[in-house]
């Protein structure tokens, strides 16, 4: 059941989530294309004032369309969630021989698949935006370089720390994001409202306690900056966090659908 | 008789316990009857059906379909018609088609193209496309489509032009095995009460009269409408 429900939970995405990528990408070309008639000295662009407003104006739309990426990418995961199962689609969702278990995991790896797809997408336009330019070429090359480095200094079990905490933060995120709506159902009026305070509240406190968390890890650790034992143990204490978090909020939202849901 | 639904002392409330919607509702459904629900608006009609598809959960009480607590056991063998429109509108009805297929073991397919082509809507519409008459046909279609043991339909009619009732009333009939049980909610007492073969009343939360509906017709000496108008006089 757990396949047929992400089967159908890809596919009530995967339009608008195509129309969105090829948007950016559109206008990532376009950004890439007034930079290289900078770079190229194109003869439209000999005022040099009018080429510094266009490459600008390029750049500054380019960073709105990353932004606007990320914050649809967000908004469209929390819609299908909610329309999905607490709106009037939730009358069938809830009514199918399905575990509530396999509901929340199938909107779970949605939900993961998608972020991780819309930051790709994103790693790709700075690819496209930067690639073979002289202006913006060396920084991604440095940075490739960096990371390489890093790798080669410390040792991969660095390198796949920091991809697990990646992907952890990801799902915390997306559990994040479920668990407020849940909550949000249990009252009885104004519920969106109430999903968005929630998940606003739950991120205030979540980043109060990963501060603090830094800070004490950092001062225990004072000293050994930059050492495997230093990128070993940050790391760590990061996953163990956001694991717990995700599982607190998996948990929060499986006991309210299971035993408060409420389909007013 | 033996018996598809079993409820006892069922009681919800809303809005933290200020509104009782259900006060400690007993009841047993038995199988292969034509159930009605019958009750004004906010009688607890829709409540107690949420409560059989597990879309609201009890604050007391128990509740056993085919023998199993409500859950997926209960979801497998229940086929649901909600008051509003659940299918997803951006949907053409021959995916919702394959959608009802992959999910219901008990979904019968031909059955549903069959009746679409009797009531002339097209397998390539989209849901977004329709009239809220023409959604409702779908999704009762979809319903009578699956050969499920209980058969749960919130206001059927309420939403279609009466030429059209007759049509829902007869697709309902003829459409369900003789083995399985039909619950429908409805205040259009007339338009449903020859279909009957049991009634219960509904008022403010509580069961006010459970009875085969031939038997009541015979001791009340009226109609089942006539009945229904006598109790529920503002």
């Amino acid at each position: 059941m757990l396949g047929k429900l992400l089967k159908y939970d890809y596919r009530s995405n995967l339009y608008y989530f195509l129309l969105m990528y090829a948007v950016f990408i559109g206008i990532t070309f376009l950004a890439r294309v007034s930079i290289s008639m900078v770079d190229i000295d194109y003869p439209a662009f000999d005022n040099d004032v009018l080429s510094m407003m266009t490459v600008m104006g390029s750049v500054v739309m380019y960073f709105i369309g990353c932004g606007a990426l990320m914050v649809l990418t967000y908004l469209m995961i929390a819609m299908r969630f909610y329309k999905n199962l607490m709106g009037n689609e939730g009358y069938l969702s809830f009514t199918l021989p399905v575990s509530y278990h396999s509901h929340l995991i199938s909107k779970i790896i949605s939900g993961v698949t998608l972020l991780i797809v819309s930051f790709v997408i994103l790693a790709l336009s700075g690819v496209i935006l930067t690639a073979g330019t002289d202006m913006w070429g060396y920084p991604m090359v440095s940075f490739a370089e960096r990371l390489f480095e890093a790798v080669k200094l410390y040792n991969p079990f660095i390198a796949i720390l920091y991809v697990l905490n990646g992907l952890v933060s990801v799902i915390q995120m997306v559990l994040v994001i479920y668990f407020s709506i849940c909550v949000g159902q249990l009252v009885s009026k104004h519920r969106v409202l109430a999903a968005i305070g929630i998940y606003i509240g739950t991120n205030i406190v979540l980043g109060m306690i990963s501060a603090l968390g830094s800070t004490i890890f950092i001062s225990l650790l004072d000293g050994s900056y930059g050492s495997t034992l230093y990128f070993t143990v940050t790391n760590l204490a990061s996953i163990l966090f956001k694991t717990a978090v995700a599982a607190g909020g998996y948990i929060g939202s499986y006991c309210i659908l299971k035993h408060r849901l409420n389909l007013e | 008789m033996a018996s598809i639904l079993e409820c006892r002392n069922l009681e919800k409330s809303y809005d933290g316990g200020r509104t009782n919607a259900l006060k400690g509702v007993s009841l047993s459904l038995g199988k292969g009857r034509i159930i009605g629900l019958l009750g004004p608006n906010g009688s607890g009609k829709t409540t107690f059906i949420k409560l059989i598809n597990g879309l609201l959960t009890p604050e007391k009480g128990e509740l056993y379909i085919g023998g199993y607590p409500v859950g997926e056991e209960t979801k497998r063998i229940i086929s649901y018609l909600p008051e509003v429109t659940y299918l997803n509108k951006s949907m053409r009805i021959h995916q919702i088609i394959d959608y009802f297929r992959d999910f219901y073991d008990d979904f019968d397919t031909t059955r549903a193209y069959e009746m679409l082509k009797r009531l002339n809507i097209n397998p390539q519409d989209r849901m977004k496309t329709m009239s809220k008459g023409t959604k409702e046909k779908v999704q009762l279609i979809m319903v009578m489509s699956r050969n499920a043991s209980l058969y749960v339909l919130d206001e059927p009619i309420g939403g279609v032009d009466p030429a059209a009732r007759d049509y829902i009333l007869s697709t309902i009939v003829s459409n369900y095995n003789p083995e399985a049980t039909i619950l429908i909610s409805t205040h259009l007492i007339a338009d449903v009460e020859q279909i009957l073969d049991d009634v219960i009343f509904l008022k403010n939360g509580n069961v006010v009269m459970a009875a085969q509906a031939e038997d009541l017709r015979k001791t009340k000496g009226c109609s089942i409408d006539a009945v229904f108008r006598e109790v529920f006089r503002c």
